[in-house]
């Protein structure tokens, strides 16, 4: 019948009525079940099995003899066990009872005899795999007496007095086997479910840890965000003012006053300053003595050699000592006057310009002294293009530059000369040379920390200690350039079979 | 038959898709199939997610991945269709409606229109080589020709629980579960009460994103006593919504399929739907299953006053709702037949 209803809201408290009454109102589904965490199902399944002990079994597929005959527990148990492990289902009432009350006269042996030899149990025991070998040999015996007709019958009953009389003998021992074995069985159920408990509970405080990293991680991050937090209150108000006062316009704007140092000035803080850190003159031409070799590979090439960053001369006196013709460029005035009254050619130049301005193939020797590190990368990109360019074949790039596998020249010493950029380490500089085609490009290490600054000792943490701290702290890669191969041109040899890595 | 069947995972997003994908998976085990599900990670936006996985699908090749031979591969959605293998089938769930239905030139991002071209360019190219092309419903292969110039074969599928709808007493409401978001246009149903002769009342189930916007607008036109809002609903106030309503509403805007219709046959009850509804209007009859009006409040609310005004003749409408459905034979063997190329058409 159609109805009508005034107020919606019994309407809808009806039509839930309605569908609480419904099928699906009783089987909520997977969603709304809150799934039961394996440990806790553990362990009400040993909460139920103290409830109930049971009789449980060293081996179900093999039980004792002592343990179906349970001499320890009363009759009722006795069949109860025999009903579980032998037919594999609980008691009904009527076999029950039948059972009980003529265990009695027939006592438990033959009980247990007669019970396995029903069709059900050996049905059971088959599909189950269940063996009982004196069970068997009961049964072996009592075929055996049947088979002889009416006489065997006979023998049989003889053969149950027997038995009774065996079980009146052994009552004990069988009783305090069977419990014995009992515990035994209990025991290792209870030592299964123990690992299986425990194994549980390991996994869930695996979960539980990873859980807490997770919220620690998250705590950092909040403070790291509260410290932000406050320097950005604090740049908010310094905004807000300066704002303010750029509103009311009486302030007079802030402004940092450039530093206007002229440059002569900052030249000659730089001349002292090398003065006074980069070591003596004599100290320095004694390292310089060190590229003789490569002096000797150059001259094969003629005598024109370019020095790029030459300081205060030292590098362009033993040139000049070598038979070379040399030439020093500096963007330091005061530097490029001293080398100027020494006698040598030296002008007030940028490397770039300076390697522009000379025609391909016409130097021997083109070189820079802790110049590369004060170069952006593109402006040492281009040099040593430009190099390669100048360098007449077989002609020699030398770039020397504090090495920085030195750890106290990485993260310490380099940052002496305020004018220095990055450290640049021997894989780049070794890349940097072959990228641009140079051949037999080989890594120099110069002066390591003295003997007597290094740690004593020669075991493997000395060494490595002394190699990182102590090592040598310059470096120079040196290139030679491979004349360009000419099609067909098998004397030429191809310049990466001759590039040797560090 | 080795089987993969893929589509997408929107992660927390469950919908009406979860169930005809896991629907689908079912049936192909039912009929005696190996059968995995492959679902790929799907996210509306950036655009340039959308078209990383595009690239993505164009570049599997689930022929035989590690040596194990796939005998088919079935796709339900974009752009899981571009998978290569050389026995594809598609069933096409939806299009990315962004760039077809829904797209609006005027508002659409520069991003997005670049999108459209390059999603239409794709599924040209890729349904064009399925080896089966079938639409989830009559409307999204009308979509299927219109947009891409392509046929597809109409294939539908039951809703969830379909054997478990009855029909009870009309107990003088109208329902309508969806969620509740624009497109489903709650708000047509709310404002239609606005125009009411007769006391109807309307049961408005579900959840989502317009709820607050919606409840407010019962709250505006004083509609308290005639709508609800009953928020979430469990599967057996579905079925108790469904049997004792007078009619159903169902008036969303270019719908693909939509169980809503199918349910409300299953429940024997007449639908109310609109002229753009898309799907609905393949199954509802005008004056016949139930009543297909213009997408105006006024016109909603004529006929909700015509089912109250003749509640019998509802009823009737509803019953013969109910035999079309049966008619149509809607079930998962007939899909599973079908996709698998086992039955005829």
């Amino acid at each position: 019948m159609p109805q009508t209803y005034d107020d919606i809201d019994k309407l809808l408290s009806r039509l839930k009525r309605v569908a609480g009454e419904l099928p699906e109102a009783r089987a909520p589904g997977g969603a709304d079940t809150v799934p039961v965490f394996q440990h806790q199902r553990l362990i009400d399944e040993i909460k139920a099995a103290r409830d109930d002990v049971g009789m449980p079994l060293q081996d179900v597929r093999r039980p004792q003899l002592a343990e179906l005959l349970a001499m320890d527990r009363d009759d009722a148990a006795f069949l109860r066990g025999l009903y579980h492990h032998l037919l594999g289902r609980e008691p009904d009432e009527e076999g029950l009872n039948n059972y009980l009350r003529r265990l009695p006269g027939n006592g438990r042996l033959f009980t247990l005899y007669s019970l396995a030899a029903s069709e059900e149990s050996r049905r059971h025991r088959d599909q189950a795999g269940i063996r009982v070998p004196e069970l068997d040999a009961m049964h072996a015996r009592a075929q055996r007496l049947f088979a002889r007709g009416r006489p065997g019958r006979w023998a049989f009953r003889g053969l149950k007095l027997w038995w009774r009389l065996v079980e009146y003998r052994r009552r004990e021992r069988w009783a305090l086997q069977a419990q014995g074995l009992r515990l035994e069985a209990r025991l290792n159920q209870l030592y299964g479910q123990m690992i299986g408990v425990m194994s549980e509970l390991d996994g869930q405080l695996g979960r539980v840890d990873h859980f807490l990293a997770n919220q620690h991680g998250a705590a950092e991050e909040v403070q790291r965000l509260r410290d932000e937090q406050a320097a950005l209150w604090s740049t908010q108000q310094h905004q807000r003012r300066a704002f303010e006062r750029a509103l009311a316009g009486d302030a007079p704007a802030y402004e940092i006053p450039p530093a206007r140092v002229e440059q002569e000035m900052l030249d000659a803080y730089y001349v002292a300053f090398e003065a006074a850190c980069r070591g003596s003159e004599a100290q320095i031409r004694a390292h310089l003595r060190h590229y003789l070799v490569q002096l000797d590979q150059a001259r094969r090439a003629g005598t024109q050699a370019l020095d790029l960053g030459c300081g205060r001369g030292e590098w362009l006196a033993l040139l000049a000592e070598e038979g070379f013709s040399p030439r020093g460029i500096d963007l330091n005035i005061a530097m490029v006057e001293h080398c100027r009254s020494q006698g040598f050619d030296a002008r007030h130049q940028d490397a770039l310009s300076a390697l522009r301005e000379l025609p391909d193939d016409s130097q021997a020797l083109v070189s820079g002294f802790h110049i590369a590190e004060h170069l952006p990368f593109d402006t040492l990109y281009a040099m040593v293009d430009e190099a390669r360019r100048v360098l007449a074949p077989g002609g020699v790039l030398i770039l020397e530059t504090p090495n920085p596998e030195n750890l106290l020249v990485g993260s310490h010493t380099f940052y002496h000369d305020p004018t220095h950029r990055n450290p640049l380490t021997p894989t780049a500089m070794t890349f940097l040379l072959t990228y641009h085609g140079f051949g037999e490009v080989e890594v120099r290490r110069f002066n390591p920390y003295p003997e007597e600054d290094r740690v004593p000792g020669d075991d493997p943490l000395t060494e490595r200690v002394n190699g990182h701290l102590c090592g040598p702290q310059d470096f120079a890669v040196v290139g030679l350039k491979v004349p360009v191969r000419q099609p067909g041109d098998a004397q030429g040899k191809p310049a990466s079979e001759e590039a040797s890595a560090p | 038959m080795r089987l993969l069947v893929t589509a997408n995972h929107v992660p927390f997003m469950r919908g009406g898709a979860d169930y005809h994908i896991q629907g689908l998976v079912a049936a192909l085990a039912h009929h005696g199939h190996e059968v995995e599900l492959l679902r790929l990670p799907f996210r509306f936006q950036p655009e340039a997610d959308v078209e990383r996985l595009m690239a993505y699908a164009a570049s599997l090749d689930l022929t035989a991945p590690n040596g194990v031979a796939i005998d088919r591969v079935i796709s339900l959605q974009f752009p899981g269709y571009a998978i290569r293998h050389p026995e594809h089938v598609v069933w096409v769930m939806h299009q990315h409606r962004a760039v077809y239905e829904l797209y609006d030139d005027a508002q659409a991002s520069p991003a997005l229109r670049q999108l459209r071209n390059k999603v239409i360019d794709f599924d040209n190219r890729h349904l064009a080589r399925a080896r089966r092309l079938f639409a989830n419903s009559g409307r999204v292969a009308e979509r299927l020709a219109h947009f891409n110039e392509l046929q597809a074969e109409p294939l539908y599928h039951p809703p969830h629980g379909a054997e478990r709808f009855f029909c009870g007493d009309d107990w003088g409401y109208v329902f309508y579960p969806s969620r509740l978001e624009s497109l489903k246009r709650q708000d047509l149903l709310i404002e239609a009460a606005c125009y009411l002769q007769s006391p109807v009342k309307i049961l408005i189930a579900g959840d989502g994103g317009q709820r607050s916007r919606f409840a407010a607008l019962v709250e505006r036109h004083g509609l308290s006593d005639r709508i609800k809002l009953t928020g979430r609903f469990s599967e057996a106030e579905k079925y108790a919504y469904y049997a004792h309503a007078l009619a159903v509403f169902f008036g969303p805007f270019d719908e693909d399929y939509g169980y809503i219709t199918l349910e409300a046959m299953l429940a024997g009850k007449p639908v109310i739907t609109c002229r753009d509804s898309g799907g609905p209007r393949e199954f509802v009859q005008h004056d016949q299953t139930g009543w297909v009006v213009d997408p105006e409040p006024q016109a909603v609310a004529a006929a909700i006053d015509a089912a109250w005004a003749d509640r019998a003749r509802s009823a009737a409408m509803g019953r013969a709702g109910q035999a079309r459905y049966q008619q149509l034979a809607i079930s998962w063997e007939k899909v599973a037949a079908r996709l698998l190329e086992e039955g005829e058409a």
